[in-house]
């Protein structure tokens, strides 16, 4: 019996303007929610969270506040009648029985669907070792390379970058229990097609009309060029193993970094794939389209942008390992200018903070009282004066306090 | 009926066989197969779910294995207690990052190019991706067990003699507080005589990473070892110059000990000598921080990481107590710096050493031995983590086990 509930969940990939998609629904939720689709979020993150809830996934520190958060999602999803979305792309590593548990969590009533955004290789390839070292990785381009092309797939990196990466067999996981119409492949259309066409397909398989849910924060999760990336591998390599903290990598190296300052350079030299692997991710992407073809999914847009663009369209290879110097120092400087922008604001604000509190010490000061000015002299005499300590023993006898020495 | 030969026949042969706590290894078990009882549906068609991943079929056939061991001359299959406990590790999949569920390997029979991640045999995996898998049971098993209360800290009589304070190496400080305790002295008191338990300095940040993992932190050895040393700083409770300065400004030097201590036998005969006591206390088990071995410091590490996803701050202290209960007692055994921090710790005890050689205050032993020893491995060893986790997950399961190096309930 089914409940009217339909549950599209978005689980990939990476690099597929899941992060534009994410920010629309989230700044639109009520809007949505009046209109009959459920975007059940109280928080940007709170589908990251539901996921890494879902796949037990450590992420500095963060995991902490995911707990439970993927039975709560559910549970918003269950509760509804209407179209629900469900979006994030590390969705796209869950097992075989973290995607029966996420799917039994909808509630057998439910009718589910699976959405899948999917961008050429070319083009994954060089922006996942770009997330990886937004993410503090300190791997060379060259070694991430060989690590993702060895058929043998070993390690941790390659895991990931298959496991968020590798169309078909995401779809084979996620979908394995769907009929192939509820499997949906949304194709990244190639950078000369009309801006607004990817939020197109989208809506299209969420049932939504595009043209009434365009606004967002601008939250985004902008590529950088080669020279900055290559300046934030070098970064890592300094400020990991315990210099900066999680927390403070975060906000200052990617978020004021990387996403406020170093994306907005365009003119630097973009990442690209020598010619190698090229061939190699031409080949595979080939036998991905008749691998997709084959299965019968619905696919919103065509296989064909899954193709490579012609080598002849695209930049000259530019090394990240081996970068130009005067463009990294150029980046460097931009870096530096921002972070000094920022410490004059952090003082600032951390000046203005200490004037609140002062003045705020006065004011309980003088509502406390004179005794209670009178026990703070005693407590600080007695650390030195025995009289002091004496009559501070004897004020704690018959208080009956509970304080111990350290 | 004979066995069928299909890639998937073979494999779920083999995985009946391990439920039932079957030992054979996948690579033998082709050479071999045994027959399937088939599990199809009522059409005809296929089971419904899929061949369990290499690596979580590799942890059955290692518990079944360690099953084995430890009940020697009491041969016959574990039971239903086993096969449940099996299904449990069939049915879920590895916690955080690793490998993915990858298919088991025939040769001779290849399975679609380019999609999808290659077949293994699950006994050419890497022992860290079994250890995950095996780790993200044993969570599950913990959190069922549920949590266990802290124990209640003893009561200081008033007016107690002697007033006392101690710090140092936070497992051999804990271990003297308990037994002083259990002897009628507690720890406080105003104007203490403070005692610092010096240990060796690999030993000591061993202690104090112990007992941070004992704390709930997911961090590795090498990983805590090379943030002191990158930083040329030492964690608190070691950075005894620091400590005894400030008891020196409110106490006097005079009655700042400086106990050195190279066992956990040293350190209780020394702070005994220090206090003025007349005899000296037995000593006790059950401390918090616990003396764990480095490899049972290293389960809770990885459990550490799990649970930080699984359940809330406040339930976390009491969920590591029982996990603790739960982890087969292992002898202690020293773990060494790496490489390559060995110098930086030599330099720094040193420099430990004179500033309190220098301080005036009543040393107990010989400062020289607070210089690192270098001794035993310098990471936990995975095969004995491996072990670990299975025994802690066989016990937590009730699985009764008896006999030479066997586990008791």
């Amino acid at each position: 019996m089914t409940s009217g509930r339909k549950v599209i969940v978005h689980v990939g990939a990476p690099k597929t303007g899941t992060s534009y998609v994410q920010d629309l629904l989230f700044t639109n939720r009520e809007a949505l929610a009046a209109d009959g689709t459920l975007y059940p979020a109280d928080r940007f993150d709170a589908h990251f969270l539901a996921a890494l809830d879902l796949m037990e996934l450590p992420w500095g520190g963060l995991e902490k506040q995911a707990v439970g958060a993927w039975d709560r999602l559910a549970e918003q999803v269950r509760a509804w009648e209407g179209t629900v979305i469900v979006s994030h792309e590390i969705l796209a590593t869950a097992t075989p029985a973290q995607v029966r548990r996420a799917l039994d969590s909808f509630g057998e009533d439910a009718e589910v669907h699976v959405l899948l955004s999917a961008r050429d290789l070319v083009r994954q390839v060089p922006a996942e070792w770009q997330e990886n070292v937004k993410h503090r990785r300190v791997v060379g381009y060259r070694d991430y390379l060989d690590k993702v092309t060895d058929p043998r797939r070993r390690g941790t990196l390659a895991s990931w970058f298959w496991g968020v990466q590798e169309v078909p067999d995401i779809l084979a996981r996620w979908g394995a229990s769907l009929p192939p119409e509820r499997v949906h492949v949304v194709t990244v259309p190639p950078p000369d097609a009309p801006r607004g066409l990817l939020w197109e397909r989208f809506a299209s398989v969420f049932g939504l009309d595009p043209a009434a849910y365009t606004s967002s924060t601008g939250r985004h999760n902008p590529s950088l060029g080669v020279p900055e990336t290559a300046l934030i591998r070098r970064i890592n390599e300094r400020v990991n193993n315990g210099v900066l903290a999680n927390e403070d990598y975060r906000q200052f190296v990617r978020e004021l970094l990387a996403h406020q300052n170093l994306s907005s350079r365009q003119d630097s030299p973009r990442l690209t794939l020598p010619p190698d692997v090229r061939a190699w991710a031409v080949q595979l992407s080939k036998t991905w389209i008749a691998v997709l073809a084959e299965r019968g999914y619905d696919v919103v847009g065509s296989l064909e942008d899954l193709r490579p663009t012609p080598v002849e369209e695209e930049p000259v290879f530019t090394d990240p390992d081996h970068p130009d110097e005067d463009l990294v120092a150029d980046a460097s400087l931009d870096a530096i200018v921002a972070l000094l922008r920022e410490s004059a604001r952090l003082q600032a604000t951390e000046h203005a903070l200490r004037e609140e509190l002062h003045a705020a010490a006065r004011e309980l000061d003088h509502a406390r009282g004179l005794w209670f000015r009178v026990k703070r002299r005693l407590v600080r005499a007695a650390d030195s004066s025995a009289l002091a300590a004496w009559g501070l023993r004897a004020y704690r006898g018959l208080r009956g306090s509970s304080s111990r020495s350290a | 009926m004979s066995p069928d030969r299909t890639p998937d026949a073979l494999a779920r042969s083999w995985v009946a066989h391990l439920r039932s706590g079957g030992t054979t290894p996948w690579a033998q078990w082709l050479q071999r197969p045994g027959e399937w009882p088939g599990d199809l549906g009522p059409d005809g068609s296929a089971p419904a779910r899929p061949v369990p991943g290499a690596a979580q079929l590799e942890l059955v056939r290692r518990l079944a294995e360690r099953y084995a061991a430890t009940r020697p001359g009491m041969p016959g299959p574990p039971g239903d207690a086993f096969t449940a406990l099996a299904d449990r590790a069939l049915g879920r999949s590895g916690p955080g990052r690793g490998l993915p569920e990858l298919p088991l390997l025939v040769p001779g029979h290849a399975g679609p190019t380019g999609v999808g991640a290659p077949p293994v045999d699950p006994g050419d995996l890497p022992l860290d991706e079994v250890v995950r898998v095996g780790i993200g049971l044993l969570a599950d098993l913990v959190v069922e067990a549920g949590p266990v209360p802290a124990p209640a800290a003893p009561r200081r009589r008033l007016l107690a003699r002697p007033a006392f304070h101690l710090a140092g190496a936070p497992v051999t400080t804990a271990d003297v507080r308990v037994a002083l305790a259990a002897a009628g002295h507690v720890e406080g008191g105003r104007s203490p005589e403070v005692v610092l338990v010096a240990a060796p300095l690999d030993d000591h940040l061993a202690e104090v990473w112990s007992t941070r993992v004992q704390n709930g932190a997911p961090v590795r050895w090498e990983t805590f070892a090379g943030r002191w040393a990158r930083r040329d700083a030492l964690p608190p409770s070691a950075d005894l110059p620091r400590i005894a300065t400030f008891w020196a400004a409110k106490v006097g030097a005079g009655r700042v000990h400086v106990v050195v201590a190279d066992s956990p036998g040293a350190a209780l005969e020394a702070t005994t000598t220090a206090l003025g006591l007349s005899r000296r206390p037995a000593p006790v088990a059950g401390t918090d921080p616990a003396r764990l071995a480095p490899e049972a410091t290293d389960v809770l590490r990885r459990l550490n990481r799990v649970l930080n996803v699984r359940v809330p701050d406040d339930a976390r202290p009491g969920l590591l107590r029982r996990a603790r209960r739960l982890l087969p007692e292992v002898a202690d055994h020293p773990l060494a710096l790496p490489p390559g921090w060995r110098e930086w710790a030599a330099r720094r005890a040193e420099k430990v050493a004179g500033d309190l050689r220098s301080g005036g205050y009543a040393v107990h032993g010989d400062l020289d031995r607070i210089v690192p020893r270098h001794e035993g491995a310098a990471l936990p060893r995975r095969p004995e983590v491996l072990t670990l986790v299975l025994d802690t997950c066989l016990r937590t399961a009730e699985i009764a086990t008896t006999g030479a190096g066997g586990l008791s309930r």
